[in-house]
Parts: structure tokens; C-alpha cells; sequence
């Protein structure tokens, strides 16, 4: 078995008394891992999610911001009595803040952790393998 | 009738007697309370993974509970609930950008740091570089924004405490004078974070966090309850009695423009008050991210699953928190009014128990305002407790894992000796607190939070989103990006008016202010960000291999840090 033990790596660097490190994985498996294509289709799932959602949020907000800066005569205008834009669109901050944490994790939860699990076992189980093949 | 029951606080000049000693004996509770989990907390602490972490196995409902206490600071509580009853609008638009700001936590941070960290937020950052310069820019980059924001915090909180215990002027309570009463409220507060995180570490921290936030968020909900039924449960008839007694006395006060990007007669400087505005924005949403505090959060729990999830809970709560922050922020408005506020705290800190108060004395008579207002201070001043703790263990795990175990024992220190490190670092760094907190209690350093967050996102975000996603990104990257990010957020606001060249300055009679803006982020963030690019590409050394092994750890946890078994 040709383990490079991840003692190479530096966050692991563990100490005698710590809860035994789960069984290294060979660090080629795990580089090997980063250009296989379930891999790359794992990372592509949640980059175009996370990325595009990141930017419009920002924007999102960055307008919200700029309006109570630069647009008072439209933040003024009262949308129903004593309820003006301004406090309707801070609401509705608030609004699209929950939704997103609610859309990504519905998102994670249906398309990114099942293939991420399934890729994390097969690292895990990658020296049981190895030994079987072997036999 | 509303208004008169709600001057109570104003005639006696403070706060009357008895509501004095049940605030007082709710204070000592809360001490006894916080004190008895982290003798709890010390028994169940034996490894590193227990000390830093919290043994890794608080389930998401938990952290999520633990988030919220530990990021709704007194500035969150206290100081937004006075911005909205002073300024209306704009104490509401401080509190989108402390929630919106999870978001960039909860999509790009948490799992990923979960899954591929150990301890600190150096284990990220140093990943893929050389471990030591770049474990001792993050040891620097966490000392300086906990030790800011504990400064911010400190201070705050001595003078909180003589708030609420009433000492005011000349007045004595035990003994104490008011700036006595202050500098005890600061060694007490200081003591208090060094004992929870000694002994109790981060597990003591997690559950005193835990049951804080719990408690706020119960008190805070009675008291919006409360405070909605004098106005038969409508809002809108709440927010034009605030209106009306506010400062403008009209809907302005439901407008922007009464605190940040103020409109005055040079038409230069009302466009660097806007920009101001969305500088501080700008801090305020991309800092949280990088607040080391926040980050080792999310190494408490089991798996980057449970990290989401206990993401979610903290925004779940944390968002509630703001909005019923704005019904008591109104409702002070109404009910105290903006005089009766601005004369016992110029900056509104008071203003949630005054409403406390005289929502009690509405509602139930003086004994009843008397409890309302012992309960709001005390949970108060637990908000105090959980933050600072949350910022100590923050500072001495850095310390011990990235400064002394990595840089200066070259990675060899066992955990035993790294947790022994790390209770001593504690003390030191209780100690710098304290004597900087009085020192500094006379000085306007409300700045230093945001200052604080202006670092937080200008050094330590874009550093880490780039080890996480940028495949060039090397050694000489990260600390270009940390120091140049660290220098210019703290440098432009040593030469803006809020160091020197203005009356509210730190330094009152000197000017050598040339950076217009209060908040540095604006121009800040994208300086950091521009380090950590050129220095990257300046820099020969790339190592893919490394980088394939931390995207392959970060998105599948593969290899990840286990929750300690017992």
C-alpha cells in the first residue's frame, strides 16, 4: 500500500492525545480526484450556483445601499401609510436574505451532497479497495 | 399618558433603587449562571479539539444558537436598537448589512473551512503556502481585529454598566463613583472572558453563548410583545408615534439621510459622507466572513453539512433579532422620545432598557418597570460577556496553534502543551484588553467596530477566497494580500477625520487628516484584493498539487477533522 500519509499536509499535524485522524488517504487519489470528471462536475454545480447568487446579492444590496445615498426623493415615496421605499425595500432585504439561504441549502442538499458523499466514500473507502484488488 | 410614565428614568436623574438592586442581583445570576456551565464545560475539556473547538460535536440548532449570541454583540443590541430611536431609518440600514453579510458566509465560506481547517482560520489560509510567514500574518490579522473589537467592546461595556446600574454624575452606588463603577465594569467583564475561555474553553464558550443568545432572544421577543400591544399590535400606528416624537418630529425619520450621508451645505463633503455610507456598507457586509471569531464557529460542529445548516439557524435568527430590534428602536421613539434618550447616552446606547422600562410601567406599574428594565440590562450585559469570550478564544487559539505551535515549534508541539499555551496566551490577551479598555474608556472608539470589520474584509476575506478558489494563488499572494489589506484599512482611517482634523476626533487638536472617509472599505477591500493579485503574480512558486488536495478535501470532506468521540 503506497500511502503518502496526509502527514504531508499541514493542517494535520496531529498530535498524540487528539482523536485518531480517520485513515490517511493517499495523496494521489485525492490530486487524481480533482481532474476526474464527477469531480469537476461536483465543483461546476456548486460554483454556478454560489458565484452568480454571491454577485446578485451584492448588487442587490449595493443598490439598496446607494439608494439611501443617492436616491432619497424615490426612497421617500410612500408605498402605503407611513410606509415609505426605503423601509420597503430594507424588508425586503431581509426577504431575499432568508430566500437564498433557503434556495441554496434546497440546492445543496438535492444536487451537490449526494455526488459530494458519494465521491468522499469512495476516497475513504480507496484502501479497502486497493487491498481487494490485490487478493 | 405614554410619554409620562416613560420619563421615569429622566426624573429621578437614574435609575430608582429597587430596580437598581434587581438589576444588580439578575447581574450576579447571570455571572453565577455563565460560571457554573464553565466549570461544567472544564470537566468535558481534555485535548486541543476540545479546547478550540468544542470537541467538534455541537449539533446545527446549537451553533446556530451559538452564532447569534456570539456575533449579536452589545453594538448589535444595544447600539442598534439606539440608532433606529435616534436616527429611524439609518440604525435600520446598519442592521441589513450585519445579516446580509451571511450570506457571503453561508455560500462560500462555511463548508469549505469546515471541511479542509482544524482549528484557526490560519489552517485555511496556510494551507496551500509556506506555514510559517503566512500562519504569523494570520496570527497578526486575528490579534489586531479581536483586540480592536474587544477595545470597542470594553469600553463599551463599562460604561454600560454604570448605565445600567444608574450611576450617573456624581452619584455613588456601593460605593462607587461612576468612573470607578466603569473601570470596574471593564475588569469585570475582562476577568469574566479570561475565566470562561481558561477553564471552560471553547466548549464553556460555545454553551454560555448558547443559552445567552436563547435568553435574548426570549427577553427581546416579550418586550416587542409588549411594546406592540400599548399600540393595539399595529405597526403603522407605532412607527408615525415614533415619527412624531422623534428628532424631525415627522416621516423623515423613516427616511435616510439623519445619520449616514448627511447633506450639508459643501457639496464635496456631502458626497463623502454618501460614499462614507457605502463604504461602511461595504465593510459591513463583506467583514463578517472574515471575522476570525465567526470563522472557528464553524469548526464546532461534525461535518460542513451541519456547518450549512447551522448557518442557516444563526441568519434565521439573527434576521429575526433585526427586525425586532426595529420594533423596539420605534418603539423607544415612541414611548421615551429623543431628548429623554440623547440626554442619559448621546449615542442612544440606553435607549432598549429605558423602553423596557417604560413599557413596564405602562403595562404593570413601577415594580413591574422596575423588573423589565433588571432584565433587559442583564441580558445586556450577557451579550458583553459572549461576545468578548467568543473574540479571547479567538485571539489565544491563533496564538497557540498558529503562532507558537507553527511558527515557533515548527508544527512539533503536542495538543497538551498547545492548550497550555493557549490558557496562558488567554490571560495575557485579558490583560492587554483590560489596561487598553481603560486607557481608552475616554476616547470615542466607537469606530474601532467597524474599523475592526473594514479589516476583516479587506484582509482576511479576500486571502481566504482566494486560497479557496484561485489556483495561482501562493505564499507571497496571501501575505501581500493580509498585510497590504491590514495596512491600508488601518492606515486610511489613521489619517481620516476620525484620528485627527475634526471635533468628535481621537486626537482632538492635531490635524493630519487627508483621507475623507471615516470607513475605509471602499477603498481598502479593493487594495487588499489588488496586493494579493500582484503579489501572487510576482511570485514564481505554484503548487496545484496542494491546491488539487484542498478542493478535493473543502468540497467532498474527504480527509476532513473528526468530532472527538467522547
Amino acid at each position: 500500500m503506497t500511502t503518502q500519509p496526509s502527514a504531508k499536509d499541514p493542517t494535520s499535524g496531529a498530535a498524540p492525545d487528539e482523536a485518531p485522524a480517520a485513515e490517511p488517504i493517499p495523496s494521489e487519489t485525492i490530486v487524481a480526484m480533482h481532474s476526474d470528471p464527477r469531480f469537476l462536475h461536483l465543483r461546476r454545480t456548486l460554483y454556478v450556483f454560489v458565484f452568480p447568487m454571491t454577485v446578485l446579492f451584492l448588487i442587490w444590496y449595493a443598490v439598496y445601499v446607494a439608494m439611501s445615498g443617492f436616491a432619497r426623493d424615490i426612497m421617500a415615496i410612500e408605498v402605503a401609510a407611513g410606509f415609505n421605499v426605503a423601509l420597503l425595500l430594507g424588508l425586503l432585504q431581509f426577504v431575499s436574505t432568508f430566500g437564498i439561504a433557503i434556495l441554496y441549502s434546497w440546492y445543496a442538499r438535492k444536487k451537490f451532497d449526494p455526488l459530494s458523499y458519494e465521491l468522499r466514500d469512495e476516497l475513504l473507502g480507496v484502501n479497502d479497495k486497493k487491498e481487494e484488488e490485490s487478493k | 399618558m405614554i410619554l409620562s410614565t416613560g420619563l421615569l428614568l429622566a426624573q429621578e436623574g437614574a435609575v430608582t433603587g429597587a430596580s437598581r438592586t434587581i438589576t444588580m442581583v439578575l447581574f450576579l445570576l447571570t455571572i453565577a449562571g455563565t460560571l457554573a456551565i464553565t466549570a461544567w464545560a472544564n470537566k468535558r475539556t481534555h485535548t486541543a479539539t476540545d479546547f478550540h473547538s468544542g470537541g467538534r460535536g455541537f449539533t446545527a440548532t446549537q451553533n446556530g444558537f451559538a452564532i447569534a449570541g456570539d456575533y449579536m454583540s452589545a453594538a448589535s443590541f444595544l447600539g442598534i436598537a439606539g440608532m433606529i430611536a435616534l436616527s429611524g431609518y439609518d440604525g435600520f440600514l446598519y442592521s441589513i448589512g450585519f445579516l446580509v453579510a451571511w450570506l457571503i458566509a453561508l455560500l462560500l465560506v462555511a463548508e469549505m473551512l469546515r471541511n479542509s481547517g482544524r482549528f484557526t482560520m490560519g489552517d485555511v489560509l496556510s494551507y496551500r503556502m509556506q506555514q510559517r510567514p503566512v500562519r504569523t500574518a494570520a496570527a497578526v490579522s486575528t490579534l489586531t481585529v479581536s483586540i480592536f473589537y474587544l477595545i470597542a467592546q470594553m469600553v463599551g461595556a463599562g460604561a454600560l454598566i454604570a448605565l445600567l446600574l444608574g450611576i450617573q454624575g456624581d452619584q455613588t452606588y456601593l460605593g462607587m463613583s461612576g468612573d470607578v463603577a466603569k473601570i470596574m465594569g471593564i475588569v469585570v467583564v475582562g476577568l469574566l472572558m479570561v475565566i470562561y475561555v481558561t477553564f471552560g474553553g471553547m466548549k464553556g464558550t460555545t454553551w454560555v453563548q448558547i443559552v445567552q443568545a436563547a435568553f435574548l432572544m426570549i427577553s427581546v421577543a416579550f418586550l416587542v410583545v409588549l411594546t406592540l400591544s400599548i399600540y393595539g399590535f399595529s405597526l403603522p400606528e407605532l412607527m408615525t408615534q415614533a415619527a412624531n416624537s422623534s428628532q424631525v418630529g415627522d416621516e423623515t425619520f423613516l427616511q435616510p439621510g439623519l445619520l449616514y450621508g448627511q447633506e450639508v451645505d459643501s457639496a464635496v463633503q456631502t458626497m463623502w459622507n454618501k460614499l462614507d455610507l457605502i463604504s461602511l456598507g461595504m465593510a459591513l457586509v463583506l467583514g463578517t466572513a472574515g471575522l476570525p471569531h465567526v470563522l472557528i464557529r464553524f469548526y464546532t460542529v461534525p461535518d460542513s453539512t451541519t456547518a450549512r445548516k447551522s448557518v442557516n439557524w444563526g441568519i434565521g435568527l439573527i434576521g429575526v433579532f433585526y427586525l425586532m430590534t426595529l420594533v423596539l428602536g420605534f418603539g423607544a421613539a415612541a414611548l421615551v422620545g429623543y431628548e429623554t434618550i440623547q440626554d442619559q447616552n448621546p449615542a442612544g446606547n440606553t435607549a432598549a432598557p429605558m423602553l423596557a422600562e417604560a413599557v413596564g410601567a405602562n403595562i404593570g406599574g413601577p415594580i413591574f418597570a422596575s423588573i423589565m428594565l433588571a432584565v433587559i440590562a442583564s441580558v445586556a450585559f450577557a451579550t458583553i460577556l459572549t461576545t468578548v469570550a467568543g473574540l479571547t478564544i479567538a485571539s489565544s487559539s491563533s496564538l497557540a496553534h498558529d503562532f507558537y505551535n507553527s511558527v515557533i515549534r515548527k508544527g512539533k508541539a503536542t495538543g497538551a502543551e498547545e492548550v497550555k499555551v493557549a490558557r496562558v496566551v488567554t490571560w495575557f490577551v485579558g490583560l492587554v484588553a483590560i489596561v487598553l479598555a481603560v486607557f481608552a474608556q475616554n476616547l470615542n472608539v466607537a469606530f474601532l467596530v467597524s474599523l475592526a470589520f473594514a479589516i476583516a474584509a479587506s484582509a482576511n476575506l479576500p486571502t481566504l477566497l482566494l486560497s479557496l478558489f484561485w489556483k495561482r494563488f501562493n505564499t507571497a499572494g496571501a501575505l501581500a494580500g493580509i498585510y497590504g489589506g491590514l495596512i491600508s484599512a488601518v492606515g486610511l482611517v489613521f489619517f481620516s477625520p476620525v484620528v485627527s482634523g475634526s471635533d468628535t476626533a481621537l486626537i482632538p487638536g492635531a490635524d493630519f487628516a487627508w483621507f475623507p472617509m471615516p470607513n475605509p472599505a471602499l477603498v481598502s477591500v479593493p487594495l487588499g484584493l489588488l496586493c494579493a493579485v500582484v503579489g501572487t503574480l510576482m511570485s514564481k512558486e505554484r503548487d496545484y498539487e496542494k491546491f488539487a488536495m484542498l478542493q478535493v478535501r473543502a468540497l467532498t470532506g474527504a480527509g476532513a477533522e473528526k468530532a472527538s468521540s467522547h
